[in-house]
């Protein structure tokens, strides 16, 4: 194998069709590339082709009744700035956005390699799940659409297979009275810092009980995830100190974090607790509970 | 003297600042000279080894490659070590051989056309290790029976005990003991241009020429002139622009030039080695990490009657400063405060870990944070005010240094003190702490000195020329080197106001070139406005001389009747007795067939002295109970440096280094697995940027310093030596807790509340 990150192509295929042509005809070895502000940190050793997606009209936010759809090579200062993700819930892209890397790197990363990326720490994910995002992946044999939360196996592992790659993400319509909110911790807080645990927070009401609760979180696990425990403890209730203490321990309870140079296996466990705790306090805080 | 300088104390633009800000100032990764190869660098993958074979033939039948190298190959002395200049210092050379004592020690290099050609080149070599037990703790290193890593038994490397008084006579006398012990991180330099970049060439006339962005173009020249047995004569060093060095630079990089030189020698080509920012980060030096014991006795009412430090200091597979940085940590130590009973006992200890070496500060800020932690602990618990308590102890004018014996000419630690609390509302601080939600807030303070120069301890030459021209502007000479903080703008403003010139009247070339010009130990330990300017102000003394006894001649005036002013120089009582300087320049040098002088002075020499800068810092944070979370809010700091030739470079030198400090407190440091660096990359070593950072009120203190060029003498080491332990004393106010162990992690705060 080389030593070095050098892929002799670089191609950008006009059609869906073509770029999954040109992806499974290099077997594993074709890699898509996005804003690059990931692939080109790494430099994989195994690529012999780059594909863009530049030519695929994928960069746009479309608002409709259904609920709102983002082009996979939608840029990160895109979602920052769209009038269509101002409101709540769908604001907390916007804020996890914000809270991601630097300017600079927000001007050319895309919520597709976000994705894709399949980190266990990104931002993006545990914010989309709460909002019961949906995949659109292309491929040879057509499109599919998967949930989120499915779309991972594990550390820089996704369902995608050689011939395929992500056009959209699809995120539904909210009832009114839906408050949600993103929590990132980093090292005591500088600026461009992946995060040590992150979370994010979903809340629908019917009147004061909680109709609907998702708590997701990242870096706690091979993939982000959700914590169904602390659903359970806060779907049809009336939220008060004790509930919100109980669903964050849960959610803590559910997180299996490992131990790295970042941070610790139990401090990323308590921060959970404090994550998830704020995150439903800032979510009902917003529906006006 | 002070109310008619004109160009001292001014902030000039500095001549450098429009071709830095446009990216037209060439740095050394940017060199590119005809016919360059470029080389990479073979790193050992072990921690400890014997090396048994390298095998380098497939590498050189590479049809791009032109020469390879090994540790076989190049001359038996390592560029990490040492001190040429003295006969102990040669001795201390550390050679060569066939072990290997960290992980990214180099074992070959590779010279090709291009760098994808080197690059593949090195996994063509193959290398036979035998793997040799390795250690990584500096106390289990010194324990019998651990693996040797150079010669040394216990692998102590340097060991220094000093005593003044009777420590036990001093415990026994006091009302009170108080004991700790501390541990401080790794530290990188992380300069914005990585530390290494060079270019050998032996390709000419038998002349060896190393573009390098050393520190001390001198002593590289003098290094490899030692390390290749040519004439001191024959070897050249050009220095680029330096994208920052804060120490990295001091000395050669461990495997570098000589590795760049020997390529050079075999290829017959110049030949450019730049470091990736991974190889920065693994195998160029760091702040050592130092474990220190402290146990002080003081009285009832907070007088300092008995000081003990002990230091244990982790020095890496190589030993580079191990004797620098310990005993700059002892005068430190030893010289804050004036206690009667001090010992101080370092052992630095070699482990098979990534290097140690320079970096701003020398030792300061690990025994700062000690010291300063402590004497906030024992403020507290006497009851007694942090900032009187230091007034109290602090060692100030006319005082005599126990270790130099030299009294102490200028103090500036009370108005420091008295200036930045005021700013600080030290007064009111108890008024502003907040307790809101899962946040509180806390404040502290501490104290500092440091040094200009380091005359007492090392060689320490610096040297100047001033040369008029015929118009009457003038070039400055010199070998300072200058990393980014603009000591070459200042050493041209003390020979504009010596000679009572204006600041675009003299120029200096952008960097030195050792050919063109004399001796200078370098810019380091916080000497070059000082040493350098001192040597700057008597050349251009003589020039000055030299000139008015011309025009006394020519003028039939008596010299000392005679002023330089506005392009003339004149008779003090009758200016209708005047010549122009460019006229008179031009007479002796041109027009006067039988004279053909030019009119220069230079002066070689040492500083005269050693001077003290203090410095005080106070800080304010903020607690996240919840996560350990630390914000700076407030920070004011005030540094005497004796006069701010240039007051804007000061307060970025101040700026800069408390940025760093605040690094060094929170979030930054190596962090090491069996000898591995695990972040070696800016994502996970993670340095502060603008945003994270407070706003920094920067109080300039001027204390004069009789023997400074103007008065002055340095700062740029002082100002990172005080920031941990501000910090670690303003996080205790807000949450009760005292973190021992650098960096102050979120974690290892939410772990002790
Ligand atoms: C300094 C720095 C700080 C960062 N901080 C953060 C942070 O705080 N939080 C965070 O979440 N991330 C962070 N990142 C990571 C990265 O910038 C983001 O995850 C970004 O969104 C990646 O998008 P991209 O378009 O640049 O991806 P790329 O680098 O182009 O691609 C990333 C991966 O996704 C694949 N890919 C991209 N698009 C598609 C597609 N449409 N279909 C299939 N595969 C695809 C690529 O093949 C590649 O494997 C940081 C990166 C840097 C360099």
């Amino acid at each position: 194998m080389r030593n070095i990150f050098r892929p002799s192509e670089f191609r950008r295929p006009k059609d869906l069709h073509e770029t999954s042509w040109i992806l499974s005809s290099f077997e594993g070895r074709a890699r898509v590339v996005a804003g690059g502000t990931e692939l080109l940190v790494h430099k994989p050793l195994d690529v012999d082709c780059l594909v863009g997606l530049s030519k695929l009209d994928l960069d746009y936010i479309r608002n409709g009744r259904a609920g709102i759809t983002i082009g996979a090579g939608t840029t990160l200062v895109k979602i920052e700035e769209s009038e269509a993700l101002s409101v709540e819930p769908y604001r907390i892209l916007r804020e996890a956005t914000r809270l991601l890397a630097t300017p600079t790197i927000r001007n050319t990363a895309t919520i597709g390699g976000n994705i894709c990326n399949a980190s266990p720490a990104v931002d993006l994910p545990p914010a989309l799940m709460v909002l019961d995002a949906k995949v659109i992946i292309s491929g040879l044999e057509g499109t599919r659409e998967i949930p989120i939360a499915d779309f991972f196996e594990g550390v820089k592992k996704t369902v995608l297979s050689d011939d395929e790659f992500m056009v959209e993400v699809k995120i539904p319509a909210f009832p009114e009275n839906t408050g949600a909110s993103f929590q990132k911790l980093r090292h005591h807080q500088t600026s461009i810092d992946i995060a040590i645990v992150n979370a994010a927070a979903r809340l629908s009401f019917a009147g004061d009980t909680v109709k609907e609760a998702k708590v997701a979180m990242g870096s706690v696990a091979a993939t982000p995830i959700y914590s169904k425990k602390a659903e359970e403890i806060l779907k049809g209730k009336i939220l008060d100190v004790d509930i919100v203490k109980r669903a964050a321990e849960a959610a803590s309870g559910e997180a299996k974090p490992i131990d790295d140079i970042r941070a610790s296996a139990g401090y990323r466990k308590r921060m959970v607790t404090v994550l998830v705790e704020r995150a439903l306090e800032e979510s009902a805080r917003r529906c006006g509970k | 003297m002070t109310d008619k300088l004109s160009v001292v104390g001014k902030s000039v633009t500095r001549f450098d600042a429009v071709d830095k800000v446009t990216g037209k100032a060439k740095y050394g990764i940017d060199l590119k000279v005809e016919g360059m190869l470029y080389g990479k660098i073979l790193r050992s993958p072990y921690p400890h080894a014997r090396v048994i074979k390298i095998d380098t033939r497939r590498a050189e039948n590479h049809p791009r490659v032109r020469a390879v190298t090994t540790i076989n190959d190049v001359p038996k002395i390592t560029g990490a070590i040492g001190h040429l200049m003295t006969q102990e210092g040669r001795d201390h050379l550390y050679l060569h051989d066939n072990i290997v004592r960290f992980i990214g020690d180099p074992i070959a290099a590779v010279a090709a056309d291009d760098l994808e050609a080197a690059q593949d080149a090195l996994s063509l070599i193959h290398v036979e290790y035998e793997e040799l037990p390795a250690v990584f703790d500096p106390v289990e290193a010194m324990k019998d029976g651990a693996p040797v890593i150079h010669t040394e038994d216990n692998n102590i490397a340097f060991h220094v005990l000093k005593e003044i008084g009777e420590l036990d006579q001093g415990l026994e006398e006091t009302d009170h003991v108080f004991e700790e012990r501390y541990y401080t991180s790794k530290q990188k330099h992380a300069t914005m241009e990585p530390t290494s970049s060079c270019v050998a060439d032996y390709s000419q006339n038998g002349r060896l020429s190393v573009y390098s962005s050393t520190q001390r173009p001198h002593v590289s020249k003098l290094y490899l002139a030692k390390a290749f047995d040519l004439p001191v004569s024959k070897v050249r060093i050009i220095k680029p622009y330096t994208g920052g060095a804060f120490g990295g630079r001091d000395y050669l990089i461990h495997g570098l030039e000589i590795m760049c030189t020997s390529l050079s020698m075999k290829s017959g080509s110049p030949v450019k080695i730049s470091f990736t920012r991974e190889e920065d980060f693994i195998a160029t030096e760091a702040r050592h990490p130092f474990i220190i014991d402290l146990r002080f006795g003081v009285t009832d009412d907070g007088i300092l009657k008995a000081m003990e430090m002990k230091c244990v200091m982790d020095v890496g597979g190589y030993g580079a400063h191990a004797a620098g940085v310990m005993t700059n940590a002892l005068t430190k130590g030893v010289l804050i405060y004036k206690c009667p009973n001090i010992t101080f006992e370092g052992h630095s200890v070699y482990t098979n870990k990534a290097l140690c070496g320079a970096y701003r500060g020398y030792g300061n800020p690990q025994i700062n944070f000690a010291i300063e932690s402590l004497m906030d602990q024992i403020a507290e618990k006497l009851g007694i005010d942090a900032v009187e308590l230091r007034l109290k102890n602090y060692r100030g004018l006319n005082e005599l240094d126990p270790l130099s014996g030299q009294r102490i000419e200028s103090d500036g630690m009370t108005e420091c003190i008295e200036k930045a609390a005021e700013k600080f509302d030290w007064i009111g601080r108890e008024k502003r702490k907040v307790a809101n939600g899962t946040k509180r807030t806390g404040t502290g303070m501490c104290c500092l000195i440091h040094h200009s120069g380091g005359r007492f301890a090392i060689p320490d030459p610096a040297a100047a020329t001033v040369m008029f021209n015929s118009d009457g502007s003038v070039n400055l000479v010199t070998a300072a080197a200058d990393e980014g903080q603009g000591n070459r703008t200042v050493l041209a403003q003390i020979a504009a106001e010596t000679l009572g010139l204006d600041y675009e009247q003299v120029s200096i070339s952008s960097e030195p070139d050792t050919d063109m010009t004399p001796f200078d130990s370098g810019t380091h330990g916080s000497r070059q406005t000082y040493a350098g300017g001192i040597a700057v102000k008597r050349a251009a003394e003589k020039a000055k001389d030299k000139l008015l006894d011309l025009a006394a001649q020519h003028l039939e005036a008596r010299k000392d009747d005679l002023r330089i002013g506005d392009g003339f120089i004149f008779h003090v009582d009758n200016p209708s007795i005047n010549i122009l300087v460019s006229d008179l320049l031009t007479a002796l040098q041109f027009e006067d067939l039988s004279k053909g002088i030019q009119v220069m002075g230079t002066s070689t020499g040492v500083a005269p002295a050693v001077p003290t800068i203090y410095g005080a810092n106070f800080a304010e944070v903020e607690v996240d109970m919840a996560t350990g979370e630390v914000r700076i809010l407030k920070f004011v700091c005030a540094f005497d440096v004796g006069k701010a030739i240039n007051p804007a470079h000061v307060e970025g030198q101040i700026i800069g280094g408390e940025v760093t400090g605040m690094g060094y407190a929170l979030t930054e440091g190596l962090i090491t697995k069996d000898g591995k660096i695990m972040n070696p990359n800016f994502g996970d070593y993670r340095m502060l940027r603008a945003c994270d950072v407070p706003k920094i009120d920067a109080i300039i203190v001027e204390s004069p310093e009789p023997s400074g060029p103007f008065g002055a003498k340095g700062v740029g080491e002082a100002t990172n030596a005080g920031t941990a332990a501000v910090i670690a004393n303003a996080i205790y106010d807000a949450v009760g807790v005292r973190i021992e162990d650098l960096p102050l992690s979120q974690e290892k705060i939410l772990h002790s509340l």
